[in-house]
């Protein structure tokens, strides 16, 4: 049982609401172990005011004694020690009894609580079987004095009357008995909470409103509002407890945030008064007392407020077992304390804060270490190692103010403030004394010597890193490190530098660069004082480029490389450097562009630098390292490099800034793709297999660089590997200076030897220095070709006419021939395209890049066989170039004269007319065989000229008066004026031309013809064969006679003069005077010889009619092809014609016209034959021999088969129209012959005859179409 | 309050993008040291923020770092660039990062602006200069 006497100690955990009881003690006594047990064991749904949400609560209680004094007095607003049901308990069931005495003690303490208007109370009447007993003697129904009671002072309200019945015993009586008493107890302590805590409630929120009055104090509404959390609390309600704290906290922040923003509360003044302790945080005590006091007295600073009320709340938090909540709340405490301070501008003692911040945090991770087991603090040291972290920075901060972190040590000056800050450390606390590892004793220890504050320090630093790394806050854990790198610096560099080095990486690959120069500096302060010149100077020379840095700085560390590199004393101790951290390599420009040259040409590149030095550097030597390749050495020099195929001769180096500027998101991405193609060709015939990409850098691509090692490019310290070959061919310029900025340098590469170079290296010699780029990429390459000379020989205009003056142009490539004065070309001269000899050849010499570089007057000195051009001097790889005007004389005619030699003795290929298939000129071959200086053999060039005319002659007959026509076509795409046409017979001199041309200029339009025509006479025989010459002067329209050329047609005619003349009539029928349609008509051939037999004709007939008068056989055939006519009977026949002048024969043919008009005359043929030279055969009969007997429309002209002999045979009626065409061998078939052009004359030719329409014929033909 | 802010916005390899300090009027230019601290303070914070942006649905992560007096605030846009800012007072942030996603999604649809790549434009610093001083500053 409770002690009764004693006030109840409150603020413990140990505070249950408190139930007063009056009446009976001892009946109480009995009672209250099973009370006490009973009541908290059923849980009493608790509905809330507000909307809040109901709860199931365990009820506890502390019955205590009732007392006068324990009744609330007027204004008392506590809560905890208000009594929330007051019980009277009585077992009295002596009616007497009650009357006497039991009524009165009743009413005192009815009175007295009414007096207080507590209206919670329950009067429990007990009954047991032993009273009952007792008391049988005047036995009164049980229910009489519980009714009595109840009309005594319940009021309407029966149910403050509980009566229970035999309490004591263990009967389903006694058990039912209890369970209506505790849920009539828990009801009316429920009843009483709410109805108590609403109260309380509303008061508080009515202060609370008052808090913009200017006597408001925040500290007495702290007090009333904890008041409601201690109840809560006690409730075992904790979370509303936090509420009531944390309602209590955004209060008093707010209010803090108004003061920063100019709203000042009179009660903040307490808060500002200046610090004077900063013990820190005190959470093992569940209510630190001595706080609450100083908040309750308004003493409080801003610091003993905020620690009071974060250890209530880190209390409940514990109870709610939310233990990571403390330490995130109190990371928050912690940040927001030191705001509020400078927010209120309370004066602190430098220093202080952060003394509290430590303490406190070290005692707050010390109340979670003893809270949850080792395995939980591991698990969640993401929620720790905030604190952790923070406590390190602070005590770090404390060994910097107190001098702990200096090299010689703390001040006078440091001990004192180091005592003023133990000072406010006050007492330990008493929970810790006994502790060994106390936060208090931690810091005095730490600040008491620089030993035990590298031992902390080391201790709190290597904690944080080791867990934010286990937690993969790798960035958090860097700048750890780069902090403990600074502790380091001052007496374990190398141990610095490491963590430096990390957290440099990690900045790098990220591309934040102000971290970067930051840490990069205290690299290189790392470095110098571990003396390693080589990484020191590498850091300075990032360190000097660096834009981040002032001008000053820079310079600096540019000094420093350049004070190095002056030094001379020792020659083998020279430092290789990145390239990278001094300049960068942008642009390569190769000059000529094609960066292709013959050997021993000027090539030129010229390098861009960008320099990142902020002074010019003096360099000794920059060379650029060459790999040769023989393998490629074209002889055509075309470069195959990937980068010239987009801009040929430059090449432009991206590169990501190695110096961590603002922007390298490419850094950070990890280095290029190095890609190549690849194509897989099948051996046999070099088709295309497969084809892909190819990565070359995978291993640099796919590794992984996010912790382990980020893409070292120009931020590790140590220098690449590299491979400088001596020996090897170079780029060298000595002594340039290398201004900040872009640097143009130009080198002249190497050029002896054909094949392909490659830039493989970029040194910068500077004294001891050497600045290296180990590996230009992309690859650069230049190309030496050597090449043979070339000559050749063009049109300058296409096409090339023969028969006029042609400038073909001579280009002679020198390749790595120079031409020497003296040397000469040697053209054989062929009749057929003589050299124009001209005044003045001029030959042009040009540079490989096309420039002019000369020109000069050529020599060219004819002899019959030779022409000799003489060359100007001439260097390598250069091109000259003259003209020359050569003419190709126009073949006469067919004639073929045989070959001849040239003068090497060559077979001379006589120029061959051939017909081109472009043009519609005849084209004809020249060639040329040229001997050149340079080699042994002569050089064959082929030129095509074409003939712009095409000439076609005729010989027209009018009787025996001859006309000769020549025909001149202008084949070609030129027009020409054409003078003088003439035509020439060589061998009859007797012989008459007479030009019937009138005009003797002509213009003659491409694409036209021109015909002339001359008549023959003769005087005495008619010449058999004529030689003719037909030749006219061309030129090109408008210019001078002297230009005119000639031009040559030589043909030959034979047999020209008229042999025969036919003439032919036709004879109407009968009695008609005109020919009718339909009817027989009479065609009357009449064949006269008009010559004696000529020679030819006598040679050719001689065999046959050797003996006989002279005759000849002919044949005759009349042939209609246009179906004018029917041909009745026979069409043809033979007859035999004396060789004689005068001689004739007239034949008669039945011809029926077809239609009415004038129709034209049927043609008639007239052929040679020839009988078969065999002696026997056949006798000739003209009429039988060669006959068509049946009736035909002469369709198929015999003509039509041309000159082919051909024959019917002798009745071949059955093929008619297919004609044997070749004779059989053996048996000799006679001939027809025709006659040549000229040979017959036809008088009848083209004569019409008019034929009158058939005269019964009424039906008339109407074609509609 | 020192009323200093510092607004840095991070890529995809959480490189910075697009910095801006923001000091009070009539404060002087803050020293150099105080610049690469500032970055250093974003970098670190960029661990929490990354723990941080998967427990949320929001964009604006709240403080999810603090460093002395600075609150590190983020905000993760849907393209996961991260908006970082360090300042003292915790006010208009949300708005103010709410503001410059709205103009950094305008800047990123230029199509000459390639993702991730620091954001150089005059404009877009002016018109960030402006929303600080409209959310931070006043």
């Amino acid at each position: 049982m409770e002690c009764q006497e004693e006030k109840p100690i409150i603020y413990t955990m140990e505070n249950k609401p408190i139930v007063t009881c009056a009446g009976d003690q001892g009946l109480f006594t009995s009672l209250y172990t099973s009370l006490a047990q009973q009541l908290p064991r059923e849980p009493m749904e608790w509905r809330r005011t507000y909307g809040r949400a109901p709860k199931m609560i365990h009820l506890e209680a502390n019955f205590v004694q009732f007392k006068e004094e324990l009744l609330p007095k007027e204004g008392n607003k506590a809560l905890l020690t208000f009594p929330f049901l007051h019980i009277y308990w009585t077992d009295c069931c002596d009616t007497e009894a009650y009357k006497s005495t039991v009524k009165e003690d009743m009413t005192r303490w009815h009175n007295s609580l009414r007096a207080h208007s507590s209206a919670d109370w329950v009067i429990i009447v007990v009954e047991t079987n032993d009273t009952k007993k007792k008391n049988k003697t005047n036995i009164l129904p049980r229910s009489s004095i519980v009714d009595k009671i109840r009309s005594d002072f319940c009021n309407k309200q029966n149910d403050r009357c509980v009566v229970l019945s035999d309490p004591l015993k263990d009967s389903s009586r006694s058990q039912e008995s209890w369970n209506a008493l505790l849920l009539k107890l828990r009801t009316l302590l429920l009843m009483s909470f709410t109805k108590n805590l609403g109260r309380f409630e509303d008061d508080m929120r009515t202060l609370r409103e008052k808090r913009t009055q200017p006597g408001w104090s925040f500290c007495e509404y702290f007090m009333v509002q904890e008041e409601l959390a201690f109840v809560f609390e006690m409730l075992q309600q904790f979370e509303d407890a936090l509420v009531q704290y944390d309602e209590l906290d955004a209060l008093f922040t707010q209010y803090v945030l108004n003061f920063g923003a100019g709203d000042t509360a009179n009660w903040l003044g307490s808060f500002c008064a200046p610090v004077r302790s900063w013990s820190g945080l005190l959470l093992r005590r569940p209510i630190d007392m001595e706080k609450r006091d100083g908040i309750q007295r308004g003493e409080a600073s801003l610091l003993d407020l905020r620690s009071y009320l974060f250890s209530r709340q880190c209390t409940l938090l514990i109870f709610l077992l939310r233990p990571w909540e403390v330490t995130q709340r109190a990371l928050e405490l912690l940040h927001n304390c030191v705001q509020e301070l400078r927010l209120l501008e309370v004066s602190v003692l430098e220093g202080a804060l952060d003394c509290w911040v430590f303490l406190s945090c070290l005692e707050v991770l010390h109340r979670i270490e003893g809270c949850c087991d080792p395995a939980q603090l591991a698990a969640n040291c993401s929620h720790t190692v905030g604190l952790w972290a923070y406590a390190t920075d602070k005590l770090k901060s404390l060994g910097e103010l107190c001098g702990l972190v200096s090299e010689k040590g703390p001040t006078s000056e440091d001990l004192n403030r180091t005592v003023d800050l133990l000072a406010g450390l006050g007492d330990e606390r008493p929970e810790t004394v006994s502790s060994l590892q106390s936060p208090y004793k931690k810091l005095k220890e730490a600040l008491s010597s620089v030993e035990a504050f590298e031992r902390h320090y080391l201790e709190l630093s290597h904690a944080a890193m080791e867990m934010y790394r286990a937690i993969g806050r790798l960035r958090s854990a860097r700048l750890v490190g780069k902090s403990l790198a600074e502790f380091y610096m001052k007496g374990d560099p190398e141990r610095a530098e490491a963590f430096l080095q990390e957290a440099v990486k990690s900045y790098t690959s990220e591309g934040w660069s102000l971290p970067v120069t930051h840490t990069r500096k205290q690299i290189a302060e790392c470095q110098k004082l571990l003396g390693r010149t080589e990484d020191y100077l590498q850091t300075s020379a990032l360190l000097a480029g660096d834009g981040n840095l002032t001008t000053e700085e820079r310079k600096h560390f540019c000094q420093e490389i350049l004070t190095f590199a002056a030094k001379s004393n020792d020659q083998s101790h020279k430092v290789t450097l990145s390239m990278a951290v001094f300049s960068q390599l942008t642009r390569l420009q190769f000059r000529p562009a094609t960066a292709s040259v013959h050997s021993g040409a000027v090539l030129e590149a010229e390098l861009t630098l960008r320099c990142l030095m902020p002074v010019s550097v003096r360099i000794q030597q920059l060379a650029v390292s060459i790999h040769f390749d023989l393998e490629r050495a074209g002889t055509n020099g075309r470069s195959k490099g990937a980068s010239r195929a987009t801009n040929p001769g430059t090449v432009e180096f991206s590169q990501a800034d190695p110096s961590a500027g603002p922007a390298s998101s490419v850094a950070a991405a990890g280095p290029p793709l190095e890609l190549d193609e690849i194509q897989d060709r099948s051996p046999s015939d070099n088709s295309l297999n497969s084809t892909g990409v190819v990565c070359k850098n995978t291993h640099l691509v796919m590794r992984r660089h996010d912790t382990g090692s980020p893409p070292d490019t120009a931020n590790c310290v140590s220098p690449p590997a590299l491979t400088v070959k001596d020996g090897a061919q170079m780029l060298k310029v000595q002594d340039v200076t290398l201004e900040p900025g872009n640097n143009s340098i130009t080198f002249t590469a190497p050029s002896g030897q054909p094949g392909t170079y490659t830039l493989r290296q970029l040194y910068a010699t500077v004294g001891q220095v050497q600045f290296v780029l180990p590996h230009i990429y992309p690859s650069v390459q230049y190309e030496v070709y050597s090449q043979e000379p070339q000559l050749t020989v063009e049109p300058l205009s296409e096409p090339l006419l023969a028969g006029l003056p042609q400038t073909v142009k001579f280009t002679l490539l020198t390749g790595h021939y120079a031409v020497k004065k003296g040397d000469a070309l040697q053209l054989s001269n062929t009749d057929t395209m003589p050299i124009l000899p001209s005044a003045s050849c001029p030959a042009r010499i040009t540079s490989p890049a096309a420039e002019l570089v000369g020109e000069s007057a050529l020599s060219i000195q004819s002899s019959e066989k030779v022409t000799s051009i003489s060359l100007p001097a001439t260097p390598p790889y250069h091109t000259l170039e003259f003209h020359l005007e050569v003419l190709c004389i126009i073949p006469h005619g067919p004639d073929r004269p045989a070959n001849e030699r040239l003068t090497n003795g060559e077979v001379r290929h006589r120029p061959r007319s051939y017909s081109h298939p472009d043009t519609p000129m005849t084209a004809i071959d020249q060639r040329m065989s040229i001997d050149c200086p340079w080699s042994i053999y002569s050089t064959l060039l082929a030129l095509t000229f074409y003939i712009p005319f095409k000439t076609k002659h005729s010989v027209l007959s009018a009787g025996n008066r001859k006309y000769i026509q020549v025909c001149l076509q202008n084949v070609s795409d030129v027009n020409f004026t054409l003078a003088e046409m003439q035509l020439t017979e060589k061998q009859h001199e007797l012989l008459e031309l007479q030009s019937l041309n009138t005009k003797t200029q002509q213009l003659l339009c491409s694409k036209h013809s021109l015909f002339c025509l001359w008549e023959v006479r003769w005087k005495d025989d008619p010449p058999s064969c004529l030689q003719c010459v037909f030749s006219a002067n061309f030129s090109p329209p408008k210019q001078d006679v002297s230009t005119f050329k000639p031009f040559h047609y030589q043909f030959q005619l034979e047999r020209v003069s008229t042999l025969y003349s036919v003439r032919a009539e036709i004879l109407p029928p009968a009695g008609e005077q005109h020919c009718r349609c339909g009817l027989l008509s009479g065609l009357e051939v009449c064949i006269t010889r008009l010559t004696e037999a000529t020679e030819g004709e006598a040679a050719e007939d001689s065999k046959t009619d050797a003996d006989g008068p002279k005759s000849t056989k002919l044949m005759y055939e009349v042939a209609d092809s246009s179906s004018n006519w029917a041909v009745c009977g026979r069409s043809s026949g033979m007859v035999s014609m004396p060789m004689a002048a005068d001689a004739a024969h007239k034949v008669r043919i039945e011809v029926m016209p077809l239609f009415a008009g004038h129709l034209p005359f049927p043609k008639i043929k007239v052929l040679k034959y020839l009988p078969h030279t065999a002696a026997v055969a056949i006798q000739p009969d003209p009429d039988s021999c060669v006959e068509n007997d049946s009736l035909s429309l002469l369709d198929k002209a015999l003509d039509d088969q041309g000159d082919t002999a051909s024959i019917r045979s002798r009745g071949s009626v059955h093929s008619v129209g297919s004609g044997d065409q070749q004779p059989q061998r053996g048996v000799a078939m006679p001939r027809l012959e025709p006659f040549d052009a000229g040979q017959v004359f036809n008088h009848s030719h083209t004569q019409q005859v008019l034929v009158l329409p058939a005269t019964d014929d009424h039906i008339m033909e109407v074609n509609a179409t | 309050m020192s009323g200093s802010f510092y607004f840095v916005m991070v890529g995809h390899q959480d490189n910075p993008v697009f910095e801006m300090e923001f000091l009070p009027a009539g404060k002087p230019e803050s020293k150099d040291d105080h610049r690469h601290l500032n970055q250093f303070i974003a970098h670190a914070a960029l661990d929490l923020v990354d723990e941080n942006m998967w427990l949320s649905n929001n964009m604006y992560l709240k403080t999810v770092d603090k460093f002395n007096e600075w609150f590190v605030s983020a905000f993760v846009t849907a393209g996961h660039i991260l908006c970082t800012a360090l300042d003292s007072s915790l006010y208009g942030i949300k708005n103010f990062f709410n503001d410059v996603y709205d103009l950094y999604i305008k800047f990123a649809m230029n199509p000459f602006y390639e993702i991730n790549a620091p954001i150089r434009s005059t404009a877009f610093e002016r018109k960030v200069q402006f929303l600080g001083k409209k959310h931070l500053l006043s």
